[in-house]
């Protein structure tokens, strides 16, 4: 899980919030694991798409990163440094160097700053950059993601929200990083702007060699934009590879529920549908053993009792569950496992 | 890659805030907002170049024209437009310079008050935790307080005073801007354009000035109006006890004090500071009232 | 499918009036619904999806939104004409509707039973123990489990998946005809997706209740529709059975759409849709995709085009429907 040329590499990485109760005097009665030991390499100029579904931690991942949280154990290098080591000028450079597009572009641009601050505000304290520098520049990155010169000096709500999401990016390009995390960035627009929208990051990313961290539910979109998919479950990756390998031989029995039950691209698209049972469980309360056990159509009795590892089952494509390999005394690799299983056919869905 | 400029699909643009006139304003929104904005207008006018428009000294006393009815009426004379009090000081020159005092106090007022109840509020609302709970319960204190018994107390300790004044109606207003101001801070701080500056690492003071504050600037107008009318309200009950500002400096409250004792003779001594008193609160709430259902929906989004 | 249709919605039109002109947010909307059958109704945001199932449900929010002209019958008979009273006993009765958030669809103050319980007494006018037997049963037709303690629970204290249920439990407790779910799925997560839409085509096989599902994701659609209506600015601009539109796409909005759609299984470069729909207080004349259409033509921005058969059932309003490539 350490290719050479990684520029973030996350080890061990944690994130519990601890729960207190108490009225006078406060315990601490718990902890939501948010993340909870995940270690994954996102290597320079590619994109690495984070996949899973609500309450899964890919965002609070994404907050690890962008430092606005601490992580409870574990490091995340950048470029071989620590990120929660920074000081001084190193911050200051990772701060440029590591940017962010949200999910929400209402939320994410202040309803009270004309465009040109907007874009401006990461430039700020640069001192590399001179008044009229920032201005040519901020003219230069909208020319770049397809808006007139003459929006620098109107207001968010003067812009549709594909419009907001381009100004979004356009502030996430001001400083030039190297690096950027893109929390759900097509999900809030409409469908025939979303295409516009990954088509321009996929532009981008070419032209400024840019590394990008893809948090996303949507697995068609992520296999549209990702080099490299992790599949998360409940603060932990369960499956990661190469995109091509996880969606054409997804093997977590996880993945080849989502898969199966991301939406088809046709009606008659055969495929066989994995319906899981229940929702996935409240991080304070983490299943023992195999986080999926309760929900797994594959479970084995010692699923309940042995975490597995992620460990490599094929060249490049990790996975953790006990179908594959036996690191913890479990059954010999099942490699085909998934096809067969306690699957529903459904093909003809209607 | 194109071009992706048309204006957004049933979008409606935020009519910004300027001074745009009077009879503007009533054409486009209605009667609501233009009559009180008129009648504001006209008491900051009035206020303002007092001096001026006045017919009268405010202090002038002339026993010969003692308690002269308003004009109108079989007694009155032209020269006192709406009378004149027990010490034949024109009425309508110190219901001039009696808006000139309500004016004085409520800026004074809320430039403290409210100054320091928002910076309160930013930081309760901003910071949470402990500190949040600290200030909020001084708050809870403050909105406590018998505001008017401690001015009447402080007044008969020290003398009246304009100071006495400003210093009851800031401990008074202060801790309900705190709590508004914490309201909406906390409602704009989980918005991801904060996030973002604080992941740029963006000083927490421009955070609060460049980010949150203009944020909270609509529901600061809506409150600094409704509280103007309660400032106005609480300065002519002080005065109107005596504890207010002292005479014989013409405040409305002390005005509708004189003529108290004598009602009958001389109705129009009390009647008239009171009309303006009402009038003037009454405008200043329903501006309120309507400012904050035409800024609110659009706040929301924010 | 019996030949007469439930629901038959016929050149509807709805307008907002507002401070920016008049928005035609319906502009002529035909389309028929038969027992058991689903109908997917797929557009963008304000593309008149939503408005067009308010409408039938005479839901238009007033005082500025009116419906301006058409018809509606539900079994033949014009909802339109309807008093408003009994506009009220057809809502939630015959026509029941489920919305895309099940949080504020529910009410935080009051258990599920009696949120169920409150519609089935309102329409079927039931009391005590039959009432009580009726929620239980539409609670385990959504499949919640333990239905008989779960009435009992507050909505906070279930899942987003389960609360959806309730929804979904309220609507269909008086046995409907006519079910509108409005984007049901939006806030669920994948794997509650794929169970709510297997157990929504479940009830309507066994129940044979028409829906009419509105969707901004054609995968939703192509899971469980048997017909498919695209709109766009307003109107329909595409409509035939889900296999005729998947297979063959024939106005240009949909062919875009489905090209702009990633895949599971991967696509070097998605043709997306360049531009963004009209201003609908100001829609171009003509048709009204061509400002965004790579195929349009002078005659396209001049007039708006024909309803082209495509083949049977299959219809597009298109000058050029069935030449495209």
């Amino acid at each position: 899980m350490t290719p050479s040329n990684a520029l973030v590499q996350l080890t061990d990485v944690q994130k519990h919030f601890p729960i207190h109760q108490g009225f006078i005097i406060r315990k601490e009665t718990g902890a939501v694991k948010a993340v909870d030991g995940v270690t994954i390499a996102i290597e320079r100029g590619k994109t690495f798409g984070l996949v899973g579904e609500s309450g899964c931690g890919k965002t609070t991942m994404a907050k690890l990163i962008l430092r606005i949280e601490t992580p409870t154990a574990g490091t995340i290098t950048f470029d071989g440094k620590d990120v929660h080591k920074l000081k001084g000028s190193e911050l200051r450079a990772y701060r440029e160097t590591v940017q962010v597009v949200f999910q929400d572009p209402y939320s994410s641009l202040n309803p009270r700053m004309r465009i040109k601050e907007i874009i401006e505000e990461p430039l700020r304290t640069d001192p590399k950059f001179t008044k009229e520098q920032r201005k040519a520049r901020i003219e230069e990155l909208l020319k770049v993601i397809g808006l007139r010169p003459g929006s620098a000096t109107r207001y968010p709500h003067q812009f549709s929200g594909g419009q907001r999401q381009r100004i979004a990016i356009a502030r996430a390009l001001a400083p030039s990083p190297s690096f950027i995390v893109l929390d759900e960035p097509v999900s809030s627009l409409d469908v025939s702007i979303r295409a516009q929208l990954m088509n321009l990051l996929k532009d981008l990313q070419r032209e400024f060699h840019l590394t990008f961290l893809l948090i996303s539910h949507d697995l068609a979109g992520v296999r549209y934009l990702a080099d490299t998919i992790g599949v998360m479950y409940l603060g932990k990756i369960v499956e990661s590879g190469g995109s091509p390998a996880v969606y054409g031989k997804p093997l977590h029995p996880y993945t080849h529920a989502l898969l199966s039950n991301a939406m088809p691209s046709h009606p008659n698209a055969p495929r066989t549908e994995v319906i899981l049972t229940g929702e996935v469980p409240s991080p304070i309360n983490i299943p023992t053993g195999c986080r999926f056990h309760p929900r797994c159509p594959k479970v084995m009795p010692h699923c309940s009792k042995i975490e597995p590892q992620l460990q490599e089952a094929e060249p490049g494509h990790w996975v953790a569950c006990h179908l594959y390999g036996d690191t913890n005394g479990a059954p010999t690799p099942k490699e085909t496992a998934h096809a067969t299983a306690t699957s529903t056919a459904a093909g003809n869905a209607r | 890659m194109a071009i992706a400029e048309q204006p957004a699909a049933g979008r409606v643009a935020r009519p910004r805030f300027s001074a745009g006139g009077v009879f503007r304003t009533v054409r486009h929104y209605g009667i609501i907002p233009g009559i009180p904005l008129f009648v504001l207008v006209t008491l900051i006018f009035v206020g303002a170049f007092a001096p001026l428009i006045s017919p009268h000294e405010p202090n002038k006393q002339s026993l010969l024209d003692s308690n002269v009815a308003p004009a109108w009426t079989a007694e009155g004379t032209s020269n006192n437009l709406l009378g004149t009090d027990r010490f034949g000081r024109d009425q309508l020159t110190r219901i001039f310079y009696g808006a000139r005092i309500s004016l004085i106090v409520s800026f004074v007022t809320i430039a403290i008050g409210g100054a320091i109840g928002t910076l309160v509020g930013l930081t309760a609302g901003y910071f949470g935790g402990w500190l949040d709970s600290l200030l909020m319960r001084i708050v809870d204190v403050f909105l406590a307080f018998p505001g008017l018994l401690l001015a009447i107390v402080l007044a008969t300790v020290f003398e009246p005073s304009f100071t006495i004044v400003i210093l009851v109606a800031s401990l008074l207003i202060w801790p309900r801007f705190a709590r508004l101001v914490r309201g909406d801070t906390l409602g704009i701080k989980p918005n991801d354009f904060v996030t973002y500056a604080r992941i740029t690492g963006t000083p927490t003071p421009r955070i609060l000035m460049k980010h949150i504050f203009p944020n909270v600037i609509p529901t600061l107008l809506v409150l600094c109006t409704w509280e103007v009318g309660a400032i106005i309200l609480l300065e002519s009950s002080l005065s109107f006890l005596g504890a207010g500002i002292p005479p014989p400096n013409p405040s409305w409250g002390t005005m509708v004090l004189d003529g108290r004792g004598q009602l009958e003779e001389g109705w129009w001594i009390s009647l008239f500071p009171g009309l303006a008193i009402m009038t003037t609160v009454l405008s200043l709430n329903l501006l309120g009232d309507w400012m904050r259902d035409y800024l609110d929906p659009k706040l929301r989004h924010a | 499918m019996d030949s007469k249709p439930v629901l038959q919605v016929k050149d509807l039109k709805v307008q907002f009036a507002t401070r920016h002109g008049l928005i035609k947010a319906v502009d002529g909307v035909t389309f028929d619904l038969h027992r058991g059958e689903s109908l997917g109704i797929v557009g963008e945001s304000g593309s008149g999806k939503s408005m067009t199932s308010l409408a039938v449900m005479r839901l238009v929010p007033p005082p500025n939104g009116r419906i301006v002209a058409g018809e509606i019958f539900l079994n033949g008979e014009n909802l339109l004409k309807k008093s408003n009273s009994e506009m009220r006993d057809i809502r939630g009765g015959k026509i029941a509707m489920i919305f895309q958030d099940p949080m504020s669809s529910l009410n935080p103050a009051f258990t599920i039973g009696n949120q169920v319980g409150e519609a089935v007494a309102l329409h079927q006018h039931l009391r005590g123990n039959e009432l009580r037997k009726k929620v239980i049963n539409a609670l385990s037709l959504v499949k919640i489990p333990a239905p008989e303690t779960r009435v009992k629970s507050f909505p906070h204290q279930m899942s987003g998946g389960m609360r959806q249920r309730v929804v979904g439990a309220i609507a269909l407790s008086c046995e409907p005809e006519v079910l509108i779910a409005d984007e049901p799925t939006t806030s669920l997560d994948v794997t509650v997706q794929a169970q709510y839409l297997r157990l929504l085509k479940e009830i309507q096989e066994e129940k044979q209740v028409a829906i009419i599902l509105i969707t901004h994701d054609l995968g939703i659609v192509a899971r469980l529709c048997h017909r498919v209506a695209v709109m766009y600015a307003g109107r329909i601009v595409e409509i035939g059975s889900t296999e005729q539109i998947f297979d063959k796409p024939s106005h240009p909005y949909t062919i875009a759409l489905l090209r702009s759609t990633p895949k599971l299984e991967g696509v070097s470069r998605l043709d997306s849709i360049e531009g963004e729909p009209p201003d609908p207080s100001n829609l171009p004349d003509g048709c009204r995709f061509a400002p965004r259409c790579k195929w349009a033509k002078d005659k396209c921005r001049e007039a708006y085009p024909p309803r082209v058969q495509i083949s049977d059932g299959h219809w597009a309003d298109c000058w050029f429907a069935g030449d495209l490539k």
